[in-house]
């Protein structure tokens, strides 16, 4: 029988009480990082919103300098007397600022390009010449592929005027990383993500993300639609149509692919229907933010592990001292094992539930004249053989029941599993065997030590625990009467 | 005390596996190498000794499409009297192949390579490589997107041709009736959302529609994919059908997505719905020919990207400078008018 001792109330009560800790503690935990969370991304996405305004100017004020120049160029040439186009063409090229231009030229009335080798073809096939002179004013290309550099570029044209007629174009060139540069800034530089975006058609090109489309690719929104989950209340729909009518309300924050962005358009004077997109990712700028956000969850936790750990390890102080003091009122100090009082008690709680209990068996065992061992070689050897003894009884019956010492020399066993009467008498006849061959320290010869026992079987004998014990008492008072080294099973004495 | 020990250790497990998961990050990137195999290097035109050797190195040889570049560079190194020797990977989009035809072409002393990139990104870096050494190249029908290190690119700008299906569209709208005051919508179906030809001729519908279409004709938001089944493409297009009745036009971005469409009109039997799509095959021909259905397809000029990718090629070992790097090669619109002129210049009567 595997010996389990139950967790007493107390102990349970105990327990529950550090699992309530422990829940409210994580309780709390989990509240204060779900507030602190929220309150981080509020706090986020307005700094986010703020830099996006600021960067959004900052592109306006750009592109406001990139036509100015080209609108002045046009106005000083409309102002001249006389259109020479090859020698406005030289001028052209002498004025150009320090810009990150590609080429500039001019389209005479006729069509014809003055600019670079190759440029003939694309303005022809882009339609600018008529454009520009539709448009009257400044007028800034659809991101194309240049037919010369093969990759994809914008124009700015405006148009030249002379004696009310018109007189042609200029143009600059620039490659459509250009325009991701006028939104750099250096912080969250390789998070920026810029796009055009036309609200009419859902079409948007890529000037420059994270590196995973290159600068000029096309997409549509209606294919990537599917993926956006709005957040805050935004409409995705209504971000766009706000575009379209040039709303003053042109920021919007979003999940895509398992990532939070903010995104903002800003319209391009001359850039009929297309927009600037500037998109950033929430979560970039709070990285730090989140980060302390982890730092106080693993200290709070730690916080609380090192608490569970103080009352685990004062809950095991106080339970060791119990056990102790249990072991003092229940173990019989000489030999180690289970006392009268403990073994009552025992006895007592496991008759409490008969129900649990099979066929067992009870037995006195009184060692034969073991007074004879004090008196003749001292009590210290009587300790000895009396401990060798417990040992021994314990060694055979430890795992089938439960031993004890309650009196000087005299032992119960209480067997629970149900072994036959032959498998008794066998284990009682090697236990005899090995009594017999307890020798002291420093003797050489063997003692001879002897016992008498009586047996009693449950429930056959009695269901009746005193009665069992007195069927028992009975059985060994018979062997004492018959010379000892001996055992008797109750049931034969009838 | 066993028990009380476990539920301890479970606790603390637990405990453990809270911070863990606050403190997790990091994902592991999987990486899969395909097998590498290709058609090798094989002669399109007669070898003799001391002329110019050229290196072809397309996608595939087997569909009627790469056939049609083969021609069209078999037919200008005939004339330039060039050798031509044309490999392909087995797969499309096996990049792998064509580093080792990159490689082979100038171990064999090719004086110039014609390349139709498999990847648009990750043959960018060899080919600079092979550039940089003074080794003339090519491109065809696909265009490198990170590096200009290549002389010159002749292949279909998509989103011209997207623009011109919308045209097309709007005209048989207008042609057959359709009210502009009337509210309809048009369906789009393609192939993948990752494929960047197909997005650009999409981007292009959109592009023209919304500039030239009457605004009760609504292009519909949602893009069904058929992933290049042909099956899945048809159940598409029956399902538009069914859950979009003012549906009056089809716009199917490529090959699959159009004959899809054809397929999925011609079962239902809804001849009310105008079908304008990509290339030329058999079912999308026929419903062009037919005078029950409106159909019209946008073709692309795949010999001349051939032909004229090979006489650039001369002309750069001959020593001469393009002023361009990008060609369009350009489309052109099919429909029930000039299909037979069409038809007959297929095959050359």
């Amino acid at each position: 029988m595997k010996k389990e001792k139950k967790p007493s109330k107390q102990n349970i009560a105990y327990m529950h009480l550090i699992l309530m800790y422990v829940a409210f503690c994580l309780l709390v935990l989990l509240v204060t990082a779900g507030m602190l969370s929220r309150y981080l991304i509020r706090n986020n996405t307005a700094q986010i919103n703020n830099i996006l305004s600021l960067m959004s100017e900052k592109v306006n004020t750009s592109f406001e300098m990139m036509t100015d120049y080209i609108i002045e160029a046009s106005d000083l040439f409309s102002a001249q007397e006389e259109v020479d186009y090859a020698e406005n063409y030289r001028q052209l090229l002498q004025t150009v600022p320090d810009m990150p231009y590609f080429s500039a030229g001019i389209i005479d009335s006729d069509g014809t390009v003055y600019g670079a080798p190759g440029e003939q073809m694309d303005i022809e096939k882009q339609g600018f010449a008529l454009a520009v002179q539709e448009a009257g004013d400044v007028y800034i290309s659809e991101p194309y592929r240049s037919s010369v550099t093969a990759s994809n570029m914008i124009t700015i044209l405006a148009p030249i005027y002379h004696d009310g007629e018109s007189a042609g174009s200029i143009y600059v060139t620039y490659y459509l990383e250009t325009i991701q540069n006028l939104a750099y800034t250096n912080i969250l530089s390789e998070e920026t993500a810029v796009f055009l975006m036309n609200p009419y058609s859902g079409n948007f090109v890529n000037c420059s993300d994270d590196g995973t489309h290159p600068p000029g690719t096309w997409n549509n929104v209606r294919l990537i639609k599917k993926d956006i989950t709005c957040m805050d209340g935004y409409d995705y729909d209504k971000w766009l149509s706000d575009m379209s009518v040039g709303s003053e309300d042109n920021i919007i924050n979003f999940r895509q692919d398992g990532r939070a962005y903010t995104q903002a358009f800003v319209h391009i004077h001359g850039m009929d229907n297309w927009s600037l997109v500037i998109r950033i990712p929430i979560t970039e700028l709070s990285g730090t933010m989140q980060q302390f956000t982890v730092n106080v969850i693993i200290c709070a936790t730690l916080l609380v592990l090192a608490t569970l750990l103080l009352a685990v390890i004062l809950y095991r102080r106080e339970h060791s001292k119990s056990e102790i003091l249990k072991d003092l009122s229940d173990r019989d100090p000489l030999t180690k094992i289970m006392n009268r009082r403990g073994f009552n008690e025992t006895m007592t709680k496991m008759f409490a539930d008969k129900a649990s209990i099979g066929r067992s068996t009870f037995m006195f065992l009184d060692l034969d004249f073991f007074k004879d061992v004090n008196d003749t070689y001292g009590h210290a050897s009587g300790d000895y053989v009396l401990c060798t003894a417990a040992a021994l009884l314990e060694k055979t019956f430890r795992d089938i029941g439960i031993v004890a010492r309650v009196g000087g020399d005299e032992f119960n066993v209480f067997v629970t599993e149900p072994l036959s009467v032959e498998d008794m008498d066998t284990l009682l006849a090697g236990l005899r065997m090995e009594f017999h061959d307890i020798t002291l320290p420093k003797e050489k010869e063997p003692l001879g030590i002897s016992f008498s026992a009586g047996l009693a079987v449950y429930p056959q004998d009695s269901k009746d625990l005193k009665k069992l014990i007195e069927c028992a008492d009975k059985a060994l008072y018979n062997v004492k009467q018959n010379g000892r080294k001996n055992h008797y099973w109750y049931a034969d004495l009838k | 005390m066993k028990k009380s020990r476990n539920k301890q250790l479970i606790l603390l497990l637990f405990l453990i596996g809270i911070i863990g998961v606050f403190s997790a990050c990091g994902k592991a990137e999987k990486k899969e190498e395909s097998k590498v195999e290709y058609y090798p290097f094989e002669p399109v035109t007669e070898i003799k000794d001391g002329r110019k050797d050229i290196y072809v190195i397309l996608k595939v040889l087997t569909s009627q499409y790469w056939q049609d570049i083969v021609k069209g560079i078999t037919d200008a190194g005939i004339e330039k009297d060039c050798n031509i020797y044309v490999g392909a990977d087995v797969g499309e989009g096996d990049w792998h192949a064509q580093k080792i035809l990159l490689d082979q072409a100038v171990a064999e002393g090719a004086d110039a390579i014609v390349l139709a990139p498999a990847n648009s990104s990750t043959l960018s870096e060899y080919v600079a490589e092979v550039h940089a050494q003074g080794m003339p190249i090519i491109l065809v029908d696909t265009i490198l997107n990170d590096t200009e290190s290549f002389d010159i690119c002749y292949m279909t700008d998509n989103l011209q041709a997207g623009q011109l299906a919308a045209e097309e569209m709007i005209r048989l709208l207008k042609e057959s009736g359709v009210s502009e005051d009337e509210s309809i919508s048009i369906a789009i179906q393609i192939t993948s959302s990752s494929s960047q030809t197909v997005i650009d001729r999409l981007a292009g519908f959109n592009q023209y529609w919304s500039a030239n279409a009457p605004e009760n004709w609504k292009v519909l938001d949602e893009v069904k994919e058929n992933g290049g089944d042909l099956e899945v493409a048809k159940q598409n297009s029956i399902d538009y059908l069914e859950e979009y009745p003012e549906l009056r036009g089809v716009f199917g971005c490529n090959n699959s997505s159009t004959v899809g469409f054809v397929n999925g009109l011609t079962e239902t039997g809804r001849n009310d719905v105008i079908l304008v799509g990509f290339d030329y095959a058999d079912e999308t021909a026929a419903l062009v020919a037919s005078d029950d259905w409106t159909a019209s397809v946008v073709v692309q000029n795949q010999y001349n990207m051939g032909y004229s990718g090979l006489e650039m090629a001369d002309a750069l070992i001959n020593g001469n400078i393009s002023d361009y790097k990008f060609i369009d090669t350009e489309t052109r619109v099919i429909n029930h008018e000039n299909y037979l002129e069409y038809e007959q210049s297929l095959t050359g009567e």
